[in-house]
């Protein structure tokens, strides 16, 4: 059970995530939000929201992408019940048992929120999605840092951590660089968009997103072993 | 390995199907084919597909209840996947093995025709979705005959024997009256009958596919696999 809730969940996870946003991608029909002429989708020009999409900024229906796309997010609930396992395997000292608790608990709840952006398009429930997507982002750094903390204090490899020392670095990159910047519904305040919003910056941003859900799914994989290690060596 | 792709999955798909029906009739914003005004989903005028359209029959968005419905659908694929795995279970007997190895491949192409319906909502791919709709439970006649030879030679207790014999009544039963009924749009009275008996057919499949890995359960204690 641990094997599975802990190793192959995750991986699962990540192989259907990669899959879907393919797919997502391939039949985006286009826009991005300053040029809705622009055909099909660009990783450097569209945030991965655009995929979930209930119409694309071209004024497309967009259900095949929206529906991988929103379904990959959605399956984030698998990964966070997955988590709530993990304590099991940090039981050897009271500090590394600890730190698996909030880690497991902070990551089931930002997973409810990641699960959260795939149930709120964009252009459907603006405010709604934002919360979800600064809610989740927020608590999975918190929730990767004590997860490492366990990994840390248990016997356990350090090489477990390369992952979220590497995400961590770019989250802050990522959090200081929209500090800056204004919080503007690209729907209903289009003018204003275009107005604060330059090309540069919309790729820079997108750019960035794209590495720090990258590199947080990265520091999945790296942990699933981590955790397929720790289930080995006690015999789970 | 076994007891997860053909006994969990199987529970797992099932319930996970019957609780999104819910949730998704409970987001639905209303309308059925005759009454654009009716507020709300009604088991009794509302087909399944309704849940999935783009928009509802209304025109309202329908976003929620679509990716609910939708998803549960595509979730079939993964029973069909779990379908697979279940010949080995039969391994014993070849005649089974293999009449079960048959049974299996029409189940996973039925259910990737189920997966296809939550793919092409009605209000978008009406043709793709109404083919996936009629092809999937006509591939799924095969596919429970074989599976009642399969159980009465096994030693399966007989229960899932009949159990699939009535599904496999049913489903002919469903694919017949398909061939000679006549629109839902010509009267509400027609509409009720098609989406009650769509009800019926599309519970009897998901009891049927929960009850089996029962019996496939049975047959790992028996072989003493995991």
């Amino acid at each position: 059970m641990y094997k599975f809730w802990c190793v192959y969940i995750p991986r699962f996870f990540l192989a259907y995530f990669f899959i879907a946003i393919g797919l997502a991608a391939y039949f985006y029909p286009g826009g991005n939000h300053l040029d809705s002429t622009q055909i099909g989708y660009d990783f450097t020009a569209n945030f991965l929201s655009e995929l979930g999409f209930y119409r694309t900024l071209s004024n497309e229906i967009n259900f095949i992408s929206a529906f991988f796309f929103n379904s990959a997010m959605y399956l984030n609930l698998l990964v966070g019940f997955g988590f709530l396992m993990t304590p099991k395997l940090f039981n050897e000292n009271i500090y590394s048992l600890v730190c698996s608790w909030i880690g497991a608990i902070s990551i089931f709840i930002a997973c409810i929120f990641f699960a959260g952006v795939g149930l709120t398009p964009a252009d459907l429930y603006f405010p709604e999605h934002i919360f979800a997507v600064q809610n989740a982002f927020n608590l999975v750094i918190l929730a990767y840092i004590f997860v490492s903390l366990a990994f840390l204090f248990s016997t356990s490899s350090n090489k477990y951590t390369i992952g979220t020392i590497i995400m961590v670095f770019v989250t802050i990159a990522y959090a200081v660089y929209i500090s800056g910047q204004p919080v503007i519904d690209p729907i209903n305040q289009k003018e204003l968009f275009y107005e604060k919003i330059s090309m540069s910056d919309l790729r820079t941003n997108v750019v960035l997103q794209k590495t720090v859900t990258l590199s947080m799914n990265i520091s999945l994989l790296i942990f699933s072993f981590g955790f397929a290690d720790l289930i080995k060596r006690k015999g789970l | 390995m076994y007891n997860f792709f053909t006994v969990t999955i199987l529970r797992f798909v099932s319930i996970y199907f019957v609780i999104s029906v819910f949730i998704a009739a409970y987001f639905y914003p209303g309308g059925n084919i005759h009454d654009s005004l009716q507020v709300g989903y009604s088991f009794t005028h509302n087909f399944l597909s309704d849940l999935g359209g783009y928009a509802s029959r209304a025109g309202d968005v329908n976003f929620l209840s679509a990716f609910f419905f939708n998803f549960s659908m595509f979730s079939f694929a993964a029973v069909g996947i779990g379908f697979l795995f279940v010949p080995w279970l039969f391994k014993d007997d070849k005649i089974n093995f293999y009449l079960a190895l048959l049974g299996s491949i029409f189940f996973f192409v039925g259910t990737i025709h189920f997966a296809g319906v939550g793919l092409t909502p009605h209000d978008l791919y009406l043709y793709e979705h109404i083919y996936f709709a009629k092809t999937a439970f006509r591939i799924l006649i095969p596919a429970g005959l074989f599976y009642i030879i399969v159980f009465f030679r096994s030693s399966v207790p007989n229960f899932y024997a009949y159990m699939t014999l009535i599904f496999f009544l049913f489903t002919t039963g469903y694919v017949i009256y398909q061939l000679g009924n006549g629109s839902p749009r010509d009267s509400i009275e027609a509409l009720v009958e098609q989406v009650s008996i769509q009800k019926i057919i599309a519970f009897i499949s998901v009891i049927n596919i929960f009850g089996l890995s029962f019996g496939f359960k049975s047959r790992i204690r028996e072989l003493n696999i995991n």
